[in-house]
């Protein structure tokens, strides 16, 4: 059985804020962690298949609307929330570890600890970190500013001074963007030899920065390559640039979102995507063209139309939704959904005429209960005294109910009060009370309501 | 289920093992009423309950409403039965009054007119929201649609002959289910 997780999980443990967590990261239709969320205009986020789902079962002569808002929702609009994925990924891989952590006995408690450890820093220790700091302070203006050179002898000015080194990067960040001046003087080994020897130049702070082997990245692109191949790639990075934003702006035109660069090799667009499957206006269909297109699908062709129009929405929810998600299942398995959905369609239909709609059953199976009923006049026509006649129907009611007359309500009845028995006595006490009630009130209303039909 | 079968309290952990195990399916409509059930027994909500028939159908409730403070239901339960659809939450379940309920919007039969449980249904809504909703239309009907048109025009009319007919009516649940 699948493990049914609840946000209501966090409370009662040490980490009890997590519970607000949890329950965002959870799509409000299913309950569960989103799969594959996909984003309506209107700002709220479902998994792929709830909304379509949820889209799906709008009748046609209405317009879907979010089920949160009721604003319209359209199925082409939907745009997958990849931010929310990843969340839901990380939040769902750490979850079952920080649960455990939350769990734990106070006497693992970490706030104790800390609190003492923080209290008994050694003073040298703290110190250190001090030092360390600064060392780190120091590396930062080293690396950044251009007159580190004598920075070094003014340690207490320096000290927690980030606003300054802040500026300083500024500065640079704004010198960098002229990096490529020097080159088109040609005065590349000059200046770099005066930037190593504590020049001024941007250089010295691009080769500390992480780039030691004096690679510099391309403005443009962020590749890093030697500053003579920047110049030369320069030109070559500009046009490429240019075309790209030239074909976004017209995919954007069609597809709507405009990616952002860095998103681009992000998204696994190198798995070839599933298609998606398109609706269908089914009134343009008669039954066996219909039937052929679900053939064509792959998909059983039995069943009244209802049953085919219903297999049809629900596969193209379930290709669709299969289709947004990052492991598709395989149509086998998709296919084993949809006879799962199928199945438990019709095993409610039996319910509902069982359980639920009382009309239907009393029509149904008016026969048995005209027989119920001519058998228990019979019988109460036996066993009255002549006192105690009353009307017909009220006896009726009685002898069906009355459980001590079991043996004259037909073996149907008989066979159906054990059964019944057997559920209670197999239930816990503490449903006891429902289940008992219930029961029998499904099974003796019908008699009741067929008896107002007559 | 071992996560949430340790989960804190021993009212939950007491209810868990009870909770609907034979469920050997994992049908989106099983596992989002696992979820509800879980989160009505969590959240408990005073004044309404509700919990499935039987281990077996956990499509089938039962739950109760108290009659909000303040109005003429106040101080008396009623015995409601849920039935949710193999569609559920793309539809509504179907509920119904078992114990007698003489208001402006329920039938003799139990049935209830309510907007959030015929067209304005949302996926969204749960066994929660549907019983706080139910409890509040016992304290405001829609006299404008009534299924019970005496009620309704008793309802302001005349109070005090309002309550007399609603208490003839009324069937306490303890009497429900001895019946």
């Amino acid at each position: 059985m699948d493990e049914i997780s609840d946000p209501s999980d966090w409370t009662g443990t040490r980490l009890p804020s997590l519970l607000m967590l949890d329950s965002s990261l959870r799509c409000r239709i299913c309950k569960d962690f989103f799969k594959s969320p996909f984003m309506t205009e209107c700002a709220h986020t479902f998994c792929s298949l709830c909304i379509r789902k949820c889209i799906a079962s709008t009748p046609t002569s209405e317009a879907a609307c979010c089920p949160i808002c009721r604003a319209p929702v359209l199925e082409i609009r939907l745009r997958r929330n990849q931010v929310v994925e990843d969340l839901v990924e990380w939040f769902e891989n750490a979850r079952a570890a920080i649960m455990t952590t939350a769990k734990e006995e106070p006497l693992v408690i970490t706030v104790p600890v800390v609190s003492t450890a923080s209290e008994c820093v050694s003073s040298s220790e703290r110190r250190g970190r001090k030092r360390r700091r600064d060392n780190v302070d120091e590396e930062q203006s080293t690396s950044l500013s251009p007159e580190s050179g004598e920075s070094s002898s003014r340690r207490a000015a320096r000290r927690g001074s980030r606003k300054v080194s802040y500026e300083v990067k500024l500065d640079i960040g704004d010198e960098s963007e002229d990096e490529a001046a020097p080159f088109d003087h040609g005065k590349k080994p000059d200046v770099r030899s005066s930037a190593s020897s504590k020049g001024d130049s941007s250089f010295i702070v691009l080769d500390d920065d992480g780039n030691p082997d004096g690679l510099v990245p391309c403005p443009v692109c962020n590749v890093e390559m030697t500053p003579q191949e920047v110049q030369i790639h320069l030109d070559d990075c500009f046009k490429e640039q240019e075309a790209k934003q030239a074909n976004q702006s017209e995919s954007s035109k069609s597809n709507g979102p405009i990616r952002t660069l860095q998103s681009q090799p992000l998204s696994k667009i190198t798995k070839k995507p599933l298609q998606r499957l398109p609706k269908l206006q089914y009134d343009l269909f008669n039954d066996s063209k219909l039937r052929s297109k679900l053939v064509e699908l792959g998909l059983p062709a039995y069943g009244t139309r209802v049953q085919l129009q219903q297999r049809h929405t629900e596969w193209v929810s379930l290709w669709n939704a299969n289709a947004d998600s990052n492991n598709p299942k395989t149509k086998k398995q998709l296919l084993r959904d949809l006879n799962d959905w199928e199945s438990n369609l019709a095993k409610y239909a039996i319910q509902k005429v069982s359980a639920n709609d009382l009309a239907a059953w009393g029509k149904t199976h008016s026969n048995d209960f005209d027989d119920l009923i001519a058998r228990a006049k019979k019988n109460v026509q036996k066993k009255l005294d002549p006192e105690q006649q009353r009307g017909t129907s009220g006896t009726v009611e009685f002898n069906v109910q009355s459980q001590h007359e079991r043996q004259d309500s037909g073996p149907e009845v008989v066979q159906k009060l054990d059964s019944i028995d057997k559920k209670i006595s197999g239930m816990t006490e503490e449903r006891m009370d429902y289940g008992c009630d219930v029961l029998t009130d499904t099974l003796i209303t019908p008699p009741v309501s067929s008896d107002a039909i007559m | 289920m071992d996560s949430q079968n340790t989960t804190p309290t021993t009212f939950s952990s007491h209810k868990m093992q009870d909770a609907p195990t034979a469920m050997a399916d994992s049908h989106s409509v099983t596992k989002r009423l696992q979820s509800e059930l879980m989160q009505l027994m969590m959240s408990n909500v005073p004044g309404i309950s509700a919990f499935p028939v039987s281990d077996s159908n956990l499509c089938q409730w039962t739950g109760t409403i108290s009659g909000p403070e303040g109005t003429f239901y106040e101080g008396l339960t009623y015995k409601i039965s849920m039935t949710f659809p193999p569609n559920y939450p793309y539809h509504a379940p179907v509920i119904r009054f078992v114990s007698p309920m003489w208001h402006p919007n329920v039938d003799m039969s139990g049935n209830i007119c309510l907007d959030i449980l015929k067209e304005k249904w949302s996926a969204i809504y749960n066994v929660q929201t549907i019983l706080l909703s139910l409890q509040s239309l016992l304290g405001e009907p829609n006299n404008a649609s009534p299924l019970n048109a005496q009620a309704a025009d008793l309802w302001d009319g005349n109070p005090a002959e309002y309550k007399r007919l609603m208490m003839t009516h009324y069937k306490d649940i303890g009497e429900i289910n001895d019946e």
